[in-house]
């Protein structure tokens, strides 16, 4: 019986003979899920697994560029079923995942054509800072991109205080904190998380973002932290 | 199919575990009771009132003048306390339903 693990690695492999495993970004629970790559020493870090959902962040630029590589049709002859939504967004399934394709943006919520993929990709915004720096890390064979842990808690942070469902900002706050309380044995913790901190919420519209959903964090050393990074600059 | 879902309960199992632990140190640090006002003479004051294990009956100790910062600090770290106690609860929950999946998986194989 095949695991999940393997599932995502066959998606890796196929991404690798596609050419694209290098230009993109895992993001989401996978990406929770890829830390305890990163955070190997580090034994309690239980990320929360997500059965089926692949968020797979193309870098900006791929909006703009004429066609590289179809991988819609390469998605096809690789075996994957694809569906159209009725807001045009096209997913991708193959073994029990379900692969979605993202693209920043700094406007609103909309899908966009990648012409430089030929796939439908749904923009979202303050996901820039999750391409701010990468790192990678090694899954299997197949080396892995993933954001910065740093990045990824400010942004679910930011993103958890629009989310109308509370479960959901519940849980992202939660995720958030799960990475933190891993990242505090760091060396230098403090002030990365603040040099993070000061980047990302110089926007008056993310600080306040990140303001607001601080009371929800249970940790209230952590809580301080923060509070203490965004409003010190 | 039957193989992932033992394997996402095994590790959300190992995931409750170590987030009960992780509550439960942040409790260690956090003062229990409730507090309470007490009107002296015309002017306003909060007490705590806790249970001590070592006497029979609930203790109460004078915190401060109402809205001084002694009080606002303890009426946000009594906030915490009863926060995270949902948490554990919610996670003792989960870890039921979880540890009863798995059962349920064993038996059916």
């Amino acid at each position: 019986m095949k695991s999940i693990e393997n599932h995502v690695e066959s998606v890796l492999e196929d991404f690798e003979k596609i050419g694209i495993l290098q230009d993109v970004l895992f993001i989401g629970a996978w990406a929770r899920y890829f830390y305890k790559e990163h955070f190997k020493s580090e034994t309690d870090y239980y990320p929360r697994l997500a059965t089926k959902d692949l968020d797979i962040l193309l870098p900006k630029e791929k909006a703009k560029q004429s066609l590289q590589i179809d991988l819609h049709q390469k998605l096809l002859e690789f075996g994957y079923q694809h569906q159209i939504f009725r807001n045009s967004l096209i997913k991708y399934y193959k073994n029990e995942l379900e692969l979605e394709f993202l693209l920043p943006t700094h406007g609103s919520k909309r899908i966009v054509s990648v012409k430089a993929l030929n796939i439908k990709a749904q923009q979202l915004p303050y996901l820039e800072m999750l391409w701010e720096s990468p790192i990678h890390i090694r899954y299997g064979k197949y080396q892995v991109s993933i954001p910065d842990p740093y990045d990824f808690v400010v942004h679910k942070l930011i993103i958890s205080s629009s989310r109308s469902v509370r479960q959901t900002k519940l849980q992202d706050i939660r995720d958030a904190e799960e990475v933190l309380v891993v990242l505090m044995q760091e060396k230098g913790f403090e002030s990365k998380l603040s040099r993070v901190c000061i980047k990302y919420t110089k926007n008056k519209k993310a600080k306040s973002k990140v303001l607001k959903v601080l009371p929800f964090l249970l940790d209230p050393g952590l809580r301080k932290l923060l509070n203490k990074a965004i409003e010190e600059k | 199919m039957a193989g992932l879902l033992k394997h996402l309960l095994e590790q959300e199992k190992k995931r409750n575990r170590a987030s009960q632990k992780r509550m439960e140190k942040l409790l260690k640090d956090l003062p229990r009771g409730s507090l309470y006002k007490r009107n002296i003479k015309g002017k306003k004051y909060v007490y705590i009132s806790f249970r001590d294990p070592s006497k029979k009956h609930p203790q109460s100790k004078y915190v401060g003048v109402v809205h001084s910062e002694a009080v606002k600090k303890l009426a946000s770290a009594l906030k915490d306390r009863d926060r995270i106690e949902k948490e554990v609860k919610s996670l003792q929950l989960e870890r039921k339903m979880v540890e009863k999946a798995l059962e349920e998986y064993r038996k059916s194989r």
